[in-house]
């Protein structure tokens, strides 16, 4: 097969494109961990990401770090998944498709129970922030641009979530 | 400071930093609805951690600043200027314990004296002694107690300031910062890149509702 610079470019951007999936693939996966609340479909979501984001590092022009890219990618690909899961099944067989299994099921308490529940009820634009803080720990500034809105609107969120949640919880807390 | 529930998660959050954590807490330290409000934040935290798919062992804690200059912390940053100010003095003015003549203290004198092999019979004892020491630069080693891989809000409880002297020993240093117990979530760095002899800046990480009741405790 004749060299062409065509095929160079394209051999050079998908050792580019392995590198930084290599370095973020741990990483991806927590973040689909963390947005889906489950692990059940990290496999095939990460999937799906590195599949998406292969076909658009073509496109890809650098206006912000690769990781920051591949992140939003990330989040994107899981809260559709989550939305087309929203279309498909009743909130109360989702809550239960989004539990660990039955062994943690068996040691949760109900608060816990009651605190999932209250999680999964919360609308996407609240519930994103509000995970990425408490589990994937990220500051309000990686949340922000992660999610590309400014940081007030991260807060705001955030408070609106939590009010939500300690609504719904009561005196459980 | 009115209350402003935005800012107290911010804090609860460990997202203020320096004047505006202070402000807060000052806030906090007067407000009760706060101080419920903050309590509740952090049940609500623990809630959610609680029910987090991620693996256990690659959770990792959030270290909350405290922004508050507490009178422990306070006299604890006098008394480590205090330790340091009379380690250093009769470093400068006397000789050092090490640089000992044999006449002065025949009976601790070592049976073979220490010498370098390279100069056997030119070197005093007192020679030897002091190019026996390690002559480590003091920056390298105060940039070796400085450099932390944990990554850390670096929100100074007391910052106390050093005058800058011409020579300085390096080890009297290290040994202020270990001379002095602190309690186990406080920590000592010491910061040499500033232009005023240094900075010792005393960090914690004790979370927010743990503070807030230890001054009620204290009041």
């Amino acid at each position: 097969m004749a060299w062409s610079p065509q095929k160079a470019h394209e051999t050079r951007r998908h050792a580019a494109f392995a590198r930084l999936w290599e370095q973020e693939r741990e990483r991806v996966w927590r973040l689909i961990v963390a947005l889906s609340g489950s692990r059940d479909e990290a496999d095939d979501l990460t999937q799906e990401v590195s599949i998406r984001a292969l076909e658009g590092f073509s496109r890809f022009r650098g206006l912000s770090s690769a990781s920051t890219w591949l992140h939003r990618i990330t989040v994107n690909v899981v809260l559709r998944h989550r939305e087309r899961r929203r279309e498909s099944v009743t909130l109360e067989n989702e809550t239960h498709t989004t539990d660990a299994g039955p062994e943690r099921r068996a040691v949760q308490s109900d608060t816990l129970r009651r605190t999932q529940s209250a999680l999964e009820k919360l609308p996407e634009d609240l519930r994103t922030p509000l995970v990425l803080l408490a589990w994937e720990e990220l500051s309000y500034k990686e949340i922000a641009t992660l999610l590309e809105i400014p940081i007030g609107t991260v807060m705001s969120r955030l408070h609106t979530a939590r009010q939500r949640l300690r609504k719904e919880l009561g005196d459980a807390l | 400071m009115p209350c402003n529930p935005l800012l107290l998660e911010a804090l609860a959050d460990g997202e203020l930093r320096g004047l505006s954590a202070w402000r807060v807490r000052q806030h906090l330290a007067r407000c009760p609805s706060c101080q419920k409000e903050m309590v509740e934040l952090e049940a609500l935290s623990a809630e959610l951690k609680g029910i987090s798919p991620l693996p256990q062992p690659l959770r990792k804690p959030i270290r909350r600043p405290l922004g508050l200059i507490r009178p422990v912390f306070a006299t604890l940053a006098l008394a480590s200027v205090a330790a340091f100010l009379v380690a250093r003095a009769p470093v400068s003015e006397s000789p050092r314990p090490m640089q000992a003549t044999p006449e002065a203290s025949p009976e601790i004198t070592p049976h073979e004296p220490v010498k370098p092999p390279s100069k056997p019979s030119t070197a005093q004892p007192t020679q030897v002694a002091q190019e026996s020491l390690p002559k480590t630069p003091r920056k390298q080693i105060v940039r070796r107690v400085a450099r932390r891989k944990t990554k850390t809000y670096h929100r100074p409880l007391a910052v106390v300031k050093a005058l800058p002297t011409k020579a300085q020993d390096p080890e009297q240093v290290i040994i202020v910062a270990s001379a002095i117990t602190l309690p186990k979530p406080v920590t000592i760095v010491l910061n040499d890149k500033d232009d005023e002899g240094g900075t010792i800046h005393i960090e914690s990480t004790i979370p927010a509702a743990y503070v807030v009741a230890l001054q009620k405790e204290t009041k």
